[in-house]
């Protein structure tokens, strides 16, 4: 998923879950059953989960606009690689999210230091 | 498991004193806990102020994994309140009805409770040659109750394993983070 | 929001987070909720007795009920808790409470109590000999179980019955 499509996620999914809990609230409050609220509420949960989780084509409408591959330089060893990534997404990021994204754009951008 | 790997790293580059830090955030976190718990047993007066329904006792009332929120109390105890006890020589907390009340002019108050599930009244339960509680056996009155929630520290107690993992991935997640 | 792991987190919490929001809420409702329940206890029979060795008495009830208790319930009660109390005064103890009788009503449906001779199903026995030729009042009251929210407990006192034991052992 893109980041623009990560922010529509986020939204639809806060706005669906609250708009189904608000119907089933005010159903459940005709019928004097809160029975009735907990299932609107499952349902529009499940639906949510439904649109949002997997990774739909259309949250990915606005890739990132990669710079092209640099094929003249080699490959830098594994190990080092790793410690590049760190030092350079430790200052910025949350070490537990994945850096990827992250990394690979600061990689393509600046020139590579041997 | 790149998640581990990650961390792994992490912990190994950090210098002492980010070190020592991050183990001060572990800290305030496990003392703040400690600081509302502490206080919460303050407001209610109660030695424990949120407890987890453990068995059957009390079904269809409660069910086990349900919490109770106690309070004590000033008012006088009166048959069918709902109260957690503790007899004399056992740990776990027990949470029954009182079905009998006898109030003598001293201020004594012998009681007799029964789970709703149970055909047999609580005798069976008090320590030997006890046949009422008093006051001082009740460690609180349930005045509030959420379903379900405590299902969590069911689950916990029944696989102690899981608890000790669960605290101490939450550890190394805490020690690990910047935030 | 990166990982798939990460989305299901957030939609569980939320909508467990909604979810107790709207409880909160309907418990809220119920706040001003007013029950008008129609009571009538009486006593059929009763017969005392003396337990030799325990020391103490033993009264046998036949009750009668009749409780419609349905404007009791609301979206947020899961279940009442009927139960009877008889209250008397001894020279021992300034008050003396004996559950006799208890049912759960699980449903609006089930709300209307209505029997003519219901033996008592708990035994109303006294720490000593108080019972005879003494006054006893019998009480209803019901104890609301909410889906979440505070437990409260009603005495009906508008409506009690009040007889007087015999003063001979039956």
């Amino acid at each position: 998923m893109d980041f623009v499509g990560q922010l529509f996620c986020e939204r639809t999914f806060q706005f669906f879950i609250l708009l189904s809990g608000i119907i089933g609230w005010i159903m459940g409050y005709m019928r004097q059953d809160f029975k009735i609220t907990c299932y609107f509420l499952a349902c529009g949960s499940a639906l949510s989960a439904v649109v949002c989780l997997p990774d739909w084509p259309w949250w990915n409408r606005h890739p990132l606009d990669w710079l092209p591959a640099r094929n003249s330089l080699p490959p830098p060893k594994k190990r080092v690689k790793e410690g590049e990534r760190k030092h350079g997404a430790a200052d910025g990021t949350a070490g537990g999210a994945k850096a990827g994204a992250a990394g690979a754009a600061k990689k393509g951008g600046k020139p590579k230091k041997a | 498991m790149e998640m581990f790997t990650d961390m792994y790293y992490q912990l190994k580059e950090m210098r002492p004193r980010t070190l020592a830090h991050q183990v001060l955030n572990l800290c305030m976190i496990v003392c703040s806990a400690l600081m509302i718990w502490k206080s919460l047993m303050v407001l209610t007066e109660s030695e424990s102020p949120v407890v987890v329904v453990l068995s059957g006792s009390m079904e269809p009332a409660f069910h086990r994994g349900d919490i109770l929120f106690l309070h004590m109390g000033y008012s006088p105890f009166r048959a069918g309140d709902i109260v957690v006890f503790k007899v004399a020589d056992r740990d776990i907390p027990i949470v029954h009805r009182v079905i009998k009340v006898h109030e003598k002019p001293s201020g004594v108050v012998d009681i007799l409770t029964k789970g709703d599930n149970n055909s047999v009244d609580d005798r069976g339960l008090y320590a030997a040659g006890q046949s009422w509680i008093n006051k001082e056996h009740i460690i609180g009155r349930a005045r509030g109750y959420l379903p379900y929630i405590g299902m969590v520290t069911i689950i916990m107690n029944d696989y102690p394993l899981l608890k000790y993992c669960l605290v101490g991935l939450m550890g190394l997640f805490v020690l690990t983070s910047k935030e | 929001m990166h990982t798939f792991w990460q989305r299901v987190n957030a939609i569980f919490f939320y909508a467990l987070s909604v979810l107790g929001f709207l409880a909160l809420l309907c418990a809220g409702t119920t706040y001003f909720h007013t029950a008008h329940p129609d009571v009538q206890l009486g006593l059929d029979r009763a017969s005392l007795r003396k337990i030799m060795g325990a020391g103490h008495e033993q009264a046998t009830l036949r009750l009668s009920i009749d409780a419609d208790l349905s404007t009791v319930f609301n979206w947020n009660v899961k279940q009442l808790f009927v139960f009877i109390t008889a209250e008397y005064v001894t020279k021992q103890n300034k008050l003396n409470q004996v559950v006799v009788w208890d049912h759960i009503v699980t449903g609006k449906e089930y709300a209307r109590i209505h029997s003519s001779s219901i033996v008592n199903k708990y035994s109303l026995t006294d720490q000593g000999y108080g019972l005879r030729g003494n006054d006893i009042t019998l009480v209803l009251h019901w104890n609301t179980i909410p889906i979440t929210g505070l437990l409260t407990t009603t005495g009906f006192r508008q409506s009690v019955h009040t007889f007087t034991l015999e003063d001979q052992y039956s």
